[in-house]
């Protein structure tokens, strides 16, 4: 059975023919090939599909789409403004907190909206908002590094696609 | 997964027709965090889904006129944890409601779900039974009120009618000088199932120090949510000292039918409820004091 | 930040190298836009689900897939029957992509289905007709070597495939094959002196048996794989796997292909730590061989948990002798490995390694691999040496409490260096355990006394050392220079964990530009040149002299261009920041821009520099771990208040990516020590296959790791370079379950030492004076 789906994806409005059994995962990477959100388990427990739905985080794998009926879908590729990563993303690329980087964009959709409602957070609370997400590489210390230096308001937002840069002058006279 | 059917009706009565009408072959579906696991993982058969997503009158938490409060079914594990009335009047709903597993998963696992799928280990349906909540349950006939600690008969199995749903949960005004605690033993901080959970409701005398009543609600340690009634026996009346909650985490312990699986062993898991017993109404006296 | 111990006096001013490089690909990654396997589609594709054994051993009588054929969206279906009895050899579990004439674990692929949607491909599953005809089993080693246990066939026997083994160690394995006639696949001795002489002049001897339960690499990103087989017969396929050609070359092998119809291109790749080698690759070949249309296969996480290739439960004995003034005079030590359904396991390491990290002048060492119906293992980041260290070390610890001395300082005594031999007689170069057992020395944490916690929960002080031989295989690599005067590295190898990031590095360093102005490509199979399978530590290890070979090329032909152009001779160019000149002259001077447009039109041509080659030999990394830990004696909870993570890196190249590989092995060791166990029923069927109940540490349940970097000059490696990846992970789990052995006062000889497992050996104790854990 084919049911209408009309939600908004980092902020577009989508309108798409869905079965019901597709998830909210499978509709972001196989429908819309947004293949950022990753899925690691499949049963809630690592945290790697982690998308906002209407601002909250939620697993993507353990939602419908067609529970997203009408919500706003912000995904790890919508995080990007102003040709700028978010402080959350800039600070995982400064403090080297992304490995092999499966985990990272979970990770980085549930630290954005977690430090966004706890912007001071202790480091154990700050631990357990994000213990949903599992890293296998880092061993979570430059994440929570990371995070931290967010919390203390340290991180300049990191340019995406920077201007190439001219190595040397030709000498004078060529 | 295989292929299903879903209809997210905006009408209880519909949703109730749905479920009665396809009996075995329908399911109810709230936050969907143990459902959909089910289905993908278990191989679990649903032909038809039926959301409840649309219901407005599963929602909300409200205090009433008679001081008990309401709580819809389909309040999320975060909305019941973070809820300021719920925190108020019986702090053990929220630590339980706290448990239910990550941020994103209390995003989507409702307090109904909790109750409604059944799990010997859950999280947050032992304290509702602690506190002797009932649940307010509508259906084809109509609503009717049942204790939660009289719902679960078994691992999955609750006492509802085919096209009955669980609407909300009144939890009654605490008795004055009580204080409330759960705690669970996991492995891991967070991300993890429930090895023992123990529910604990202290009401003290007017002098602080004597236990006038006591409730103790075990969670994985048996085919349902079980009071320690022995453990209660051994509270009433006694003074609130290390040696009666010994007393009281030995009886809990004799309680308690754990069985043996991946997590812990039947005997590891007695031990704990002793432990955790223990350490539950030891909070729970602490708190029945510091709010008197 | 690092502790430098020797390095010969750098000739000019390093640029890049050596300095903390955040990723060059961290970009990508925090923005989603990284492509992993899963991530790759195709118009057109069909899904692939696989049918597994619901039996631990069976023999399959027949296997009829005609309705599964006839069913809706259904295009192709495979089995064993699909390849050839010539390419598969019966021992080798990558060979065995279907299971044969038997099933030998639970959970055994047995057939493939490729659909239009994945929903019809897993409903088709249940079409397939098997007819099994379930036979005993057996699933503990122990067990397995009894006389009448039941035996787990393969086939005719054949030689015992241990390819994915030797990426890991450039160590030489002696393990002999044995015939078919029992469940020991293997067996390895190695002996030094006279044992009985050795106990007999002891005067501490400490002993006990240890073992470690099976552990799953949980890379976050399951096995996936996409294959598009086309009409001119080209298998093109996207693979996330750490060694590119190793796939090409088993889907070659496998489907009787030529190596150069293979194209595989290795994806971004979500974790492996050896567990993504090529288990997957070969159905969806086949799958899309059949089908003639592109077909990817996912698996799910209970599919890795249940059948991909964790790493090894062990057994092992080992006694320890010393004098009292701290000489260690003697060790004996057997390893039983449970190698699962197929040969295979790092038995002979593990064994070999029981006496890697001290001299002991007498030795007797054992080891078994054995079969059993369990999933068969494969590598887990130093594969088999946790075990080992497990076991060795916290004998270690004892015999130190025994003799009243600092377990430091007796390591110190007996620390093996430069000349001394393993004990396969292999004689060491200037292996770093000496340094790394000063670092731990000095280190803060392990001078300042543990003090009792308010709270009254005993603590407990554990440190341990292990090592890690590491690969040194061949590599390649090309560099070109671009047209303003920029480069690129081509490269082969899987960039694992920012792996490329250290390649950039060293060409920006050799190159003399900074490191923006080189960027570094995955190829190919086709278009790549060879890259060693990136395991075994060996990627920046064998690619930084192979990429400053290239580099050195390509600096000779630049050289040449810019001696014709300043009127000077090659040999007195002097070059820097993207321009050179003649050494006498540096206001003169021609841009790399100029040289890369007058290269084109010169005799030289455009130019392309290569590198390739093996390092002279392997070195092994040191790594030491401290742990403080604090016991809850009720519950058995442990609280780790610090863990300390000591490695010699030889030069590194990347400290802040050094210091990653620290902590992130660290923290897996934490996973052995307190947490990770694949739990089976006696059915065979895994019990805990999803990441709720097989637990990984997660945030919140760890500390900060204290990385130390130390450096000792490795004379093989590019600039002292040495392997890096693996040893992290060899000392936490002895260090940890040391200490909170020292926190309770009695001796504990399990991993992972669960809550449970703590009650029960306190329990024990109290009442017969015998732990059980």
């Amino acid at each position: 059975m084919d049911y209408p789906l009309q939600l908004t994806v980092n902020g577009v409005a989508v309108k798409r023919i869905v079965e019901p059994q597709v998830r909210l995962l499978d509709f972001l990477r196989e429908d819309l090939g947004l293949t950022g959100a990753k899925e690691g388990c499949g049963t809630g427990d690592c945290g790697a599909c982690t998308v906002l739905v209407d601002g909250d985080p939620h697993h993507s794998c353990l939602t419908l789409a067609v529970e997203a009926e009408g919500a706003a879908v912000t995904t790890v590729e919508g995080l990007v403004s102003d040709d700028k990563l978010n402080a959350v993303q800039s600070a995982f690329v400064s403090a080297g907190a992304t490995q092999c980087g499966i985990c990272t964009p979970g990770f980085v959709v549930m630290a954005t909206a977690y430090l966004r409602d706890n912007p001071n957070p202790t480091d154990d609370e700050l631990r357990m908002g994000v213990a949903g997400n599992l890293c296998r590489c880092t061993g979570y210390e430059t994440i929570v590094s990371a995070l931290h230096s967010v919390i203390d308001g340290k991180v300049e937002r990191i340019e995406v696609s920077p201007e190439p840069q001219e190595l040397v002058p030709e000498p004078e006279g060529e | 997964m295989t292929r299903f059917d879903y209809a997210a009706p905006t009408e209880t009565h519909e949703a109730c027709a749905l479920l009665a009408d396809r009996g075995d072959e329908a399911r109810a579906l709230a936050g969907g965090t143990d459902l959909i696991v089910q289905m993908r993982e278990r191989g679990r058969r649903v032909p038809l889904i039926v959301s409840l997503r649309n219901l407005a009158d599963m929602n909300g938490i409200s205090r009433n006129g008679d001081g008990a409060l309401t709580i819809g079914a389909m309040a999320t594990g975060n909305e019941v944890h973070h809820s300021p009335l719920v925190q108020d009047h019986a702090f053990f709903i929220s630590e339980g409601a706290e448990l239910l597993g990550s941020i994103q998963i209390r995003n989507r696992g409702t307090l109904g779900g909790n109750v409604g799928n059944a799990a010997p280990s859950a999280d947050a349906a032992p304290p509702l039974v602690a506190a002797h909540a009932t649940a307010a349950i509508v259906g084809a006939k109509g609503t009717r009120a049942a204790p939660v600690g009289d719902l679960m008969t078994g691992p999955g199995q609750l006492a509802l009618e085919p096209g009955e749903l669980i609407q909300s949960f009144t939890v009654p005004a605490l008795p004055a000088r009580s204080g409330t605690r759960y705690v669970r033993h996991v492995p891991r901080r967070e991300m993890d199932i429930a090895v023992v959970g123990i529910a604990a409701l202290v009401t003290l005398e007017d002098d602080l120090e004597t236990i006038a009543d006591a409730s103790v609600v075990l969670s994985a340690v048996a085919p349902t949510w079980p009071h320690a009634t022995t453990a209660e026996q051994a509270l009433r009346g006694q003074p609130a000292n290390d040696r009666t909650l010994a007393n009281a985490g030995e009886a809990a312990a004799a309680d308690s039918r754990p069985i043996s699986d991946v997590r812990a062993s039947a005997e590891y898991r007695r031990m704990m409820v002793d432990v955790y017993t223990r350490r539950a109404l030891a909070t729970a006296i602490e708190r029945a004091r510091a709010a008197s | 930040m690092a502790k430098v111990v020797d390095r010969p006096q750098e000739k000019t001013a390093l640029r890049v190298a050596n300095q903390p490089v955040s990723r060059v690909d961290g970009i990508e990654n925090v923005t989603g836009a990284a492509k992993f396997g899963a991530d790759f589609s195709l118009p057109g594709m069909l899904w692939g689900a696989i049918l597994r054994s619901p039996y631990a051993h069976a023999r399959i009588r027949s296997i009829d897939y005609t309705k599964a054929l006839e069913a809706p969206g259904v295009v192709s279906v495979a089995t064993a029957a699909d390849f050839d009895d010539d390419v598969v050899e019966p021992t080798s579990r990558p060979h065995n992509v279907f299971a044969g004439d038997f099933a030998l674990f639970l959970g055994e692929a047995v057939a493939a289905v490729a659909a239009v949607t994945m929903e019809d491909a897993e409903a088709a599953l249940e079409l397939i007709e098997v007819d099994y005809e379930p036979l005993p089993h057996v699933l503990d080693p122990l067990a397995a070597m009894e006389p009448d246990a039941p035996v787990i066939r393969h086939g005719d026997g054949g030689e015992i495939d241990r390819t994915e083994m030797s990426f890991h160690s450039s160590v030489a394995s002696s393990a002999e094959d044995l015939d078919e006639s029992g469940n020991v696949s293997s067996q390895v001795q190695f002996s030094r002196g006279d044992i009985d002489a050795g106990f007999a002049e002891a005067d501490v001897i400490e002993e006990g048996r240890f073992t470690a339960a099976m552990v799953h690499q949980t890379y976050l990103e399951p096995h996936a794989a996409l294959a598009d087989y086309s009409p001119s017969g080209d298998m093109k396929m996207w693979v996330t796997s750490q060694g590119q050609f190793y796939v090409r070359d088993t889907v070659a092998r496998l489907l009787k292909l030529p190596a150069h119809k293979v194209i595989v291109q290795g994806t971004a790749i979500g974790g492996g730590f050896g567990g993504k080698m090529t288990l997957l690759a070969p159905i969806p070949a086949i799958l899309s061989k059949k089908a003639r249309k592109p077909v990817k296969v996912v698996w799910s996480r209970s599919e890795e948990l249940v059948a991909a290739n964790p790493a090894p439960a062990s057994v092992i004995d080992v006694k320890i002798g010393a004098k009292s003034d701290g000489t260690l005079t003697a060790l004996q030590g057997r390893v039983v490995m449970d190698t699962g359904a197929y040969p295979g396991s790092p038995m002979s390491t593990a064994t070999m390694l029981l006496g890697s990290c001290y001299v002991f002048p007498n030795m007797e060492l054992e080891g078994l691999e054995v079969l059993t119906n369990k999933v068969s293992v494969g590598a887990y980041r130093a594969p088999g040496a946790p075990n080992s260290a497990h076991a060795v070390e916290n004998v270690m610890n004892w015999v130190a409490q025994k003799l009243g001395m600092d377990p430091v300082d007796f390591r110190l005594r007996n620390a093996i260096g430069e000349g001394d031999r393993w004990p396969n007689g292999q004689p060491l170069p200037n292996v770093g355990a000496v340094e790394v057992l000063e670092a731990i020395g000095n280190h803060e944490v392990w001078s300042t006394p543990l003090e009792r916690g308010a709270n009254g929960k005993p603590r407990g002080r554990g440190m341990a050392i292990g090592c890690w031989s590491g690969g040194a295989g061949g590599s390649a690599a090309t560099i070109k220079l671009e047209a303003d005067g920029s480069f690129s590295v081509l490269v082969g190898t899987i960039n694992l964990t920012g792996n490329t990031t250290s390649i950039a590095q060293v060409a920006a360093e050799e190159l003399r530009v900074p490191l923006e102005f080189v960027s570094v490509h995955l190829g190919d199979t086709n278009e790549a040149p060879f890259g060693p399978v990136a395991g075994g530590s060996q990627v920046t290890y064998t690619m930084s002299l192979s990429t400053a070979a290239a580099a050195a090329d390509v600096l000779r032909q630049m050289k040449a261009v810019a001696a014709q152009r300043l009127g000077a001779d090659a040999d007195d160019i002097a070059f820097d920041d993207g321009k050179m000149w003649a050494h006498d002259d540096p206001e003169r001077y021609v841009t790399y821009r100029r040289i890369a447009d007058e290269a084109v039109g010169s005799a030289n041509g455009p130019i392309i520099g290569t590198g390739h080659g093996k390092p002279a030999r392997g070195n092994p990394g040191f790594a030491g771990t401290i742990a403080d830990v604090e016991v809850d004696t009720e519950t058995g909870l442990v609280t780790i208040l610090n863990l300390v993570g000591v490695q010699d890196a030889g030069f590194a190249i990347n400290p802040l990516s050094v210091k990653g590989q620290i902590q992130g092995g660290t923290i897996q060791g934490v996973g052995y020590a307190l947490l990770e166990e694949i739990v089976y029923d006696e059915d065979g069927r895994v019990r805990n296959p999803g990441l709720l109940d097989y637990r990984l540490p997660t945030a919140a349940d760890v500390p900060d790791v204290d990385a130390v970097i130390v450096e000792k000059h490795n004379p093989y490696g590019w600039r002292g370079t040495r392997i890096v990846g693996e040893p992290s992970i060899v000392p936490p789990g002895a260090a940890i379950t040391s200490a909170i052995s020292d926190a309770l006062g009695i001796p504990l000889h399990n991993m992972p030492l669960t809550p449970e497992r703590i009650v029960m050996a306190l329990r024990d104790a109290r009442t017969n004076g015998r732990p059980s854990a």
